[in-house]
């Protein structure tokens, strides 16, 4: 293809050259990438919607004379781009940039340690803001540029889960901005407690591209990014309610008379932090006559894998995904909360409009690897099967309730799971990895109707 | 070729590559506002927000006297040659499930008439006293697992009112509901044969909330929990019926479907709301209200 060197044509290739790379580390348009990106995930674009209502309303004008369709249509342009403004100015209002973070006090977040975690790789000072004779109307502070220096080519500025790497792993890293964690010592689908983020943060997640920060940062520098999370994913949160607000309730939250709405933008922000600050620990029971398992005699140890592994295939449901043998193949094609909606949508290049990054199934976990990302001590086992997994199908454990019916003799009733006997499952499942190949079931374990 | 191979060249069409992908490839929405929109609206909320820390308070609801009591009726019928049919899905991963034929339920249609199903229709107006003596509360209203698919597919309930969720089949299955801003609503439970779980709701939502089956993700339901007990869910033949509604009073009314979200049935209808005043006794019948397909976009 280029068969001499033309100096003419290297030159020319320089110049394209050197273009390419001004565009790479400008980024493209006028902003230099420091700044935030709304959340338009599974949104169809503005053609896109106005072709929708475009087709609408010529349906309904051939019925209906009285409709003018390009006025219509005019109104829905505007309106678009109007609530487009109101949200991008109450979220700048309410938490600020990347590099003037702000935070509504009913967050009840810690604006000090936010501004560790923001600002640019290796910090910088603000000036204090000064009024014309002099006086500080507000004071300086330093930005520590934590995130973008650990963080952000993952998790994105905005921490959509879509930073430049992010397209490159499975899993993806987490879009904070649904609120959703998953590995939470909460109830099931609450919000996680700090130390829960810190868990993950120090530790890691095993089994994905999450590595352990537990070495390269301070317990200090650890708590300014946990805060720096959080604020994210209130942010975020905020976002999402506000944008229903205004394009699905038709709310307005600035007025044409200069005033706004802030009541409704008081309600939005306060429901989000109630679901932070109102959260329940679920502390685990003690194990059935408790003792540990180092402290279980041989003869106990097998008694509590057996009825785990009984629990496993029939109370517990776990082979229903994780399959007769752990292998994490019972189940069905299945995908987490940021991927179920995309599976909806079956065209690519209309998926590809609404959503970032390209449709990723969810692997039941294959436990026979003894890879466990929200941890592989028996309290991180336990808390995954009691609580579940908020944002993954992974559902909590039925306990305590009515008797049900016993899939292996039928016409009985048998008691439901107990809390205690998580703990055998806890046993049976870190068990698994250490008897690949030849636990496979055995026949009279398997409930006839596959339960 | 390999004698005239230019490492430069190719790295410059590598990084041109690179640059024009990585521009196409972001087209997200950008969060910056314009000087006006910032001096405008974003410097008076920043200062209200740092003024005020416990600007907070849920908006007084004004309380309205109903005068006595009506019923507001009506029928949806879907303006179409013939009746869309749902794609039928592959459930053999269960084999339960396999000998059921489940089709998508996301519009539903009956053939025979046209009526259009799961149309939710409530009340948006708030601000009533005690509901009719015909609402009784704290009673559990059931979400059946049965057949592998849930029944009903779109159930409003009142908050007063439980939801007990049930497995009638001879198969495992969990319940999945996200309830936005609701921790208590949102659950995910594993419910085995013959269990059942009763979950209440912390939050009167504007939407229905999505309630999925992990174990077979075919499965989906639309729960919407009401604040007040005016509301209904289209049948079958796509008929509506609301007894005991406040009369006397300017009610609006929500009208939604999981398909097109807010339903403009009607060109005069914003955000899928109407307005009516009925009065003590009526029963005031909205007739067939027809709509079209390109409101499902279909």
């Amino acid at each position: 293809m280029f068969p001499h060197s033309n100096p003419r044509t290297t030159r020319q290739a320089t110049l394209l050259c050197c273009l390419a790379l001004a565009t790479i580390f400008t980024g493209c348009g006028s902003s230099d990438g420091v700044e935030f990106v709304l959340n338009t995930e599974g949104v169809p674009s503005f053609e896109t919607q106005l072709a929708q209502q475009s087709e609408i309303l010529a349906s309904q004008a051939e019925s209906n004379a009285d409709i003018n369709v390009d006025e219509r249509l005019d109104e829905f342009s505007d309106s678009y781009f109007r609530k487009t403004d109101e949200l991008a100015a109450a979220l700048e209002a309410l938490f600020g940039t990347p590099d003037d973070p702000a935070r509504p006090p009913q967050t009840g977040l810690d604006i000090d340690l936010i501004r560790r975690a923001a600002g640019p790789t290796g910090g910088a000072d603000v000036e204090p803001l000064l009024d014309e004779d002099g006086n500080v109307i507000a004071p300086g502070y330093h930005l520590g540029g934590l995130y973008r220096e650990h963080c952000v080519h993952c998790h994105g500025m905005t921490g959509d889960g879509a930073g430049p790497t992010a397209l490159f792993l499975n899993p993806y890293p987490r879009d904070y901005r649904q609120g959703t964690f998953k590995f939470t010592s909460t109830q099931s689908k609450e919000k996680p407690t700090d130390e829960d983020l810190r868990r993950t943060i120090e530790n890691g997640l095993h089994g994905t591209l999450m590595p352990a920060f537990r070495v390269a940062l301070t317990a200090d520098e650890i708590s300014a990014l946990i805060e720096y999370v959080k604020y994210f994913a209130m942010r975020g949160e905020v976002e999402l309610f506000l944008r229903a607000e205004l394009f699905e309730s038709g709310e307005t939250l600035f007025f044409e008379d200069g005033t706004f709405n802030g009541e409704l933008i008081n309600t939005n922000v306060e429901l989000v932090a109630s679901l932070w600050s109102n959260v329940t620990v679920v502390q685990p029971v003690p194990r059935p006559g408790g003792k540990s398992w180092e402290e279980l005699t041989a003869a106990e140890k097998q008694e509590s894998l057996e009825i785990g592994e009984r629990l496993f295939r029939n109370e517990g449901q776990c082979i229903k995904c994780h399959g007769p043998a752990g292998l994490g193949d019972g189940g069905q094609l299945n995908y987490d909360d940021w991927n179920t909606q995309k599976a909806l949508v079956e065209d690519e290049a209309e998926r590809a409009e609404m959503w970032l990054l390209p449709l990723q199934e969810l692997k039941a976990r294959n436990l026979q690897l003894g890879v466990f990302r929200g941890g592989r001590r028996p309290i991180d086992i336990y808390r995954r099967i009691r609580n579940g997994i908020t944002g993954t199908p992974m559902p909590a454990a039925n306990v305590g309730g009515s008797p049900i019916p016993d899939p292996l003799n039928p016409g009985q009733m048998i008691e439901p799971m107990e809390e205690e006997q998580i703990w055998h499952i806890v046993d049976y499942v870190l068990s698994l990895q250490y008897q690949r190949g030849f636990r496979t079931p055995s026949p009279e374990m398997n409930a006839p109707n596959g339960r | 070729m390999a004698r005239n191979f230019n490492p430069q060249i190719l790295l410059c069409l590598m990084l041109i590559v690179i640059s024009a992908f990585g521009c196409a490839e972001d087209e997200r929405q950008s969060a910056a506002v314009s000087d006006d929109v910032y001096n405008e609206w974003v410097v008076p909320l920043r200062q209200s927000m740092a003024s005020a820390e416990s600007a907070g308070g849920g908006g007084e609801v004004v309380q309205l006297d109903p005068t006595g009591w009506a019923t507001i009726t009506g029928r949806f019928v879907y303006d179409a040659p013939s009746a869309p049919v749902g794609v039928a899905f592959s459930t053999t991963s269960d084999p339960v499930c396999g000998a059921f034929n489940i089709r998508d339920e996301s519009l539903m249609v009956n053939a025979n008439g046209m009526g259009l199903a799961n149309v939710f229709v409530y009340l948006r107006t708030r601000g009533f006293g005690d509901p009719h003596e015909s609402y009784v509360p704290g009673q559990e209203i059931v979400l059946a697992n049965n057949g592998c698919r849930f029944e009903p597919h779109a159930l409003a309930i009142w908050m007063e009112n439980k939801i007990k969720v049930t497995n009638e089949d001879p198969t495992g299955h969990n319940t999945n509901c996200t309830a936005p801003g609701d921790p208590k609503g949102s659950f995910n439970e594993s419910i085995p044969a013959g269990a059942f779980i009763v979950k209440e709701f912390g939050r009167s939502q504007p939407r229905p909330n999505e309630v999925k089956c992990s174990i077979h993700p075919w499965m989906s339901a639309k729960v919407l929990p009401r604040e007040n007990p005016y509301f209904a869910t289209t049948d079958a033949d796509g008929n509506f019926r609301i007894e005991n509604v406040p009369a006397g009073i300017e009610l609006e009314f929500q009208v939604l479907h999981e398909l097109s979200g807010n339903l403009n049935a009607d060109a005069s209808w914003n955000n899928g709301r109407f307005k009516v005043t009925l009065q003590n006794d009526e029963t005031h019948d909205m007739g067939v209200i027809s709509v079209g397909p390109a409101l499902f976009g279909r």
